[in-house]
């Protein structure tokens, strides 16, 4: 470095300086200290940017030589788009687009050139930051997000500039701490949008009547607005826009009246290929109107063939029911029911209609999960479909979570009205988790499976053995007379029980069981993996597959032939993702 | 049965359900019909079609995405989320990573393509310029003017 700096740069310099002094008139006075420094500084800067350009040209050809780089232009493009994902409940960040055009110079010009990029826009940066954004989303639909409260002036500012472009909303997002704030905004919002679509307002707390401007778009709502979204924000659901909706969340209401509830009733009946429909947390109230008296002017047999998923979260019973009893879903659409806080006289003939046969996905229903938390204060059933209509992977139909105000309470209440209550599920599959109290009752849960007479595979995990034990058959009882295959994991059952309960189930047991359908396979797994007692008695009798995590071995019935019609395949198959995907082990 | 060549001359022999998972191939065979002839793969060495035809093989029975699917994809906002399948199946090192998006490319196998590019967001997304960088082996190629360009804009970025 010295050599280089004493004998190489020196004379060049000199050259240099020479060089630029022959070509260059300098203000300076000729051969004064002024112009001998004003040569040296020009030179020293085109120095300077020779040096960065030679060094960025070199840099961006080692960058050519990186594996991402074999991607062509377009994969990038898409690749950057992905990358700039948000949440649907947060407001997108202006920092991803800016942050991935700030890599290197092949990136950034795959990002300018990607209007998509920068459409995604948070009102809240300033006005430099909204010219590029503007500018580099050519002629893109916009979506639009502002969060209100934080500089009111800057947003009223920004929301003018925007405003000015609002024929390219195709979404528009609100965000805020204050629902009276957003007055400001609807100035703006009232701008005919005629290519917005999707609406989306959350603010914090409870939105409730009176308190956001009824006049929401000046009465102009724009014509392709499909999706609303309004969470801790009331509107009245009588407005035009409250029709021909795909998608309609409504959340965080309270002292909405109770003729809320028709009308939503009566949006959903005006918006026919509505595909998402999610209510949480608004509870009406009734004041001296019944459930009854507003049944009068509620719309029924709602059909919603176009309906994927209906979530009725942290409603009352009442409500849940008066909604269920109306609306015909699609044997393929997800039903998810969340309830916090039920009292101890209600259960789930509270919350679902009488026979709910317009409930078409709960006659597909035939793989059902009833799982109580490790507290036993709450308790969830999950019901799919093991196989889709098109050979596909199984589907989820139905998750109902219930928590009650009382210790275990609803564990017994759900498990005792399951079955009358939702009888019209063609179960096969029943797996049982965490019922583990041993004050639980036996014939609660015998009850419960004599409704699904269909059960051919059972599953118990951490489940008290009493609830095992009682599959015993006897000659004057015979639960789930149509069991084939038993499923356990840790349920803790010794091994004598466990042999007398199988045996009871198999063609041993000819004077006491009923001809019919037997016992055909144990799954056991943990403490029951490795024991011999249970293998010897029983091996000759079922095949009993062994896990501990993987399988360890199978043993196949010395006497009785395997089913030669297919459905032991099946059952495997049943096990295999009862095994696999709920307990992480692996057939 | 289908046979297949990759670049590296290794052969392949597929169903066609497994193959016609590529469009590219589904159309080579409706062109030429019933044949025995193998169809070479120029663009594909044998490690990346192995590991390609695993995700074909897995996905056969599903449906092919139809052109409103495609259509419809690009006018909603897409989302990044990645079967548990093929969560596992795409855990691979980044230079297999790029080579299985350029042959899902090559090879017409949108799904595939989806979810070779679904990953690669999920790397970059919440990272700095500079942690991209190191991620990727990138060196910063820009000139002063550019840098000076892409600092205001970070400004402009964190003021809100």
């Amino acid at each position: 470095m010295e050599t280089i700096l004493v004998d190489i740069i020196p004379p060049l310099l000199q050259t240099l300086v020479d060089r630029i002094r022959q070509s260059c008139s300098l203000d300076a006075e000729k051969g004064s200290l002024g112009e001998e420094i004003k040569a040296i500084e020009l030179a020293s800067d085109a120095f300077n940017t020779c040096t960065a350009r030679a060094l960025s040209s070199l840099r961006r050809r080692q960058n050519q030589l990186t594996s991402v780089h074999r991607l062509p232009n377009e994969i990038l493009s898409l690749i950057f788009v992905l990358a700039i994902e948000h949440k649907h409940n947060s407001s997108p960040s202006n920092h991803r687009p800016i942050r991935i055009s700030g890599v290197c110079r092949r990136w950034r010009a795959v990002a300018l050139g990607t209007p998509r990029l920068w459409t995604c826009i948070d009102v809240a940066g300033p006005p430099n930051m909204m010219e590029t954004f503007f500018n580099r989303s050519g002629n893109a639909p916009l979506h639009i997000s502002a969060t209100m409260g934080r500089d009111p002036d800057r947003e009223k500012d920004n929301a003018f500039y925007w405003s000015q472009h609002s024929s390219r909303w195709t979404s528009l997002a609100l965000f805020g701490y204050d629902a009276t704030r957003a007055s400001k905004i609807w100035e703006w919002a009232g701008q005919a949008a005629p290519s917005l679509e999707a609406l989306k307002v959350y603010m914090k707390g409870y939105g409730a009547p009176g308190s956001n401007p009824v006049d929401l778009f000046k009465g102009n709502v724009p014509p392709r607005l499909h999706r609303i979204t309004l969470v801790g924000f009331y509107l009245p659901l009588t407005n035009s826009m409250f029709t021909n909706l795909t998608k309609l969340h409504l959340g965080r209401m309270l002292d909405c009246p109770g003729t809320y509830i028709v009308d939503l009733l009566q949006a959903v009946r005006a918006s026919p290929c509505l595909e998402e429909l999610r209510v949480e947390d608004v509870n009406p109230a009734l004041g001296s109107a019944t459930w009854d008296e507003l049944a009068l002017g509620a719309p029924s047999n709602i059909d919603l063939p176009h309906l994927q998923r209906l979530s009725l979260l942290l409603l009352e019973a009442g409500v849940v029911q008066f909604i269920l009893a109306r609306v015909t879903i699609p044997p393929r659409a997800n039903l998810k029911i969340d309830m916090d806080g039920v009292p101890r006289d209600q259960d789930l003939s509270h919350i679902f209609p009488p026979r709910p046969t317009n409930l078409r996905n709960l006659q597909s229903i035939d793989m059902l999960t009833f799982a109580s938390s490790d507290d036993r204060h709450h308790c969830v059933v999950l019901g799919g479909v093991t196989t889709d209509v098109d050979g596909g992977n199984p589907a989820s139909l139905l998750s109902i979570g219930i928590r009650g105000v009382h210790s275990s309470g609803p564990v017994q209440k759900i498990m005792s009205s399951l079955g009358p209550t939702l009888s019209l599920m063609p179960v096969r599959l029943f797996s049982l988790e965490q019922f583990s109290s041993r004050k639980w009752s036996v014939n609660t849960l015998l009850d419960m499976l004599n409704h699904y007479p269909s059960i051919d595979a059972l599953f118990f995990h951490s489940c008290h053995p009493k609830f095992v034990e009682a599959l015993t058959v006897t000659s004057s009882n015979h639960p789930c007379p149509g069991l084939r295959l038993l499923g356990l994991t840790e349920c803790a059952i010794s091994d004598d029980a466990l042999i007398s309960t199988a045996r009871s189930r198999t063609q041993r047991n000819e004077d006491a069981c009923p001809p019919g359908v037997r016992l055909e396979h144990l799954c056991l797994s943990d403490s029951h993996g490795g024991s011999t007692a249970v293998r010897e008695a029983l091996s000759l009798l079922l095949e009993i597959s062994l896990y501990s995590g993987t399988p360890l071995a199978v043993y196949v019935p010395k006497l009785a032939p395997p089913p030669t019609d297919g459905s032991g395949q099946l059952r495997r198959s049943c096990a295999q993702d009862h095994f696999g995907d709920v307990h992480g082990l692996k057939l | 049965m289908v046979n297949l060549v990759t670049s590296d001359n290794e052969s392949f022999t597929v169903e066609k359900a497994v193959a016609s998972r590529s469009v590219l191939i589904k159309n080579m065979l409706e062109d030429v019909g019933e044949s025995d002839q193998p169809i070479p793969l120029p663009n594909v060495t044998a490690s990346v079609l192995k590991k390609v035809l695993e995700y074909c093989d897995h996905h056969k029975n599903e449906p092919m995405p139809t052109s409103e699917d495609l259509a419809a994809e690009d006018t909603r906002k897409r989302t990044t989320d990645i079967g548990e399948w093929d969560q596992k199946f795409i855990q691979v090192d980044q230079e297999m990573l790029f080579e299985i998006i350029l042959a899902a490319n090559y090879l017409d196998i949108k799904p595939l393509l989806d979810v070779g590019c679904k990953t690669v967001a999920n790397m970059i997304k919440g990272k700095t310029p500079e942690e991209i960088r190191k991620l990727f082996n990138i060196v910063n190629d820009f000139t002063p003017e550019e840098e000076a360009q892409i600092k205001k804009e970070n400004e402009w970025a964190e003021d809100r």
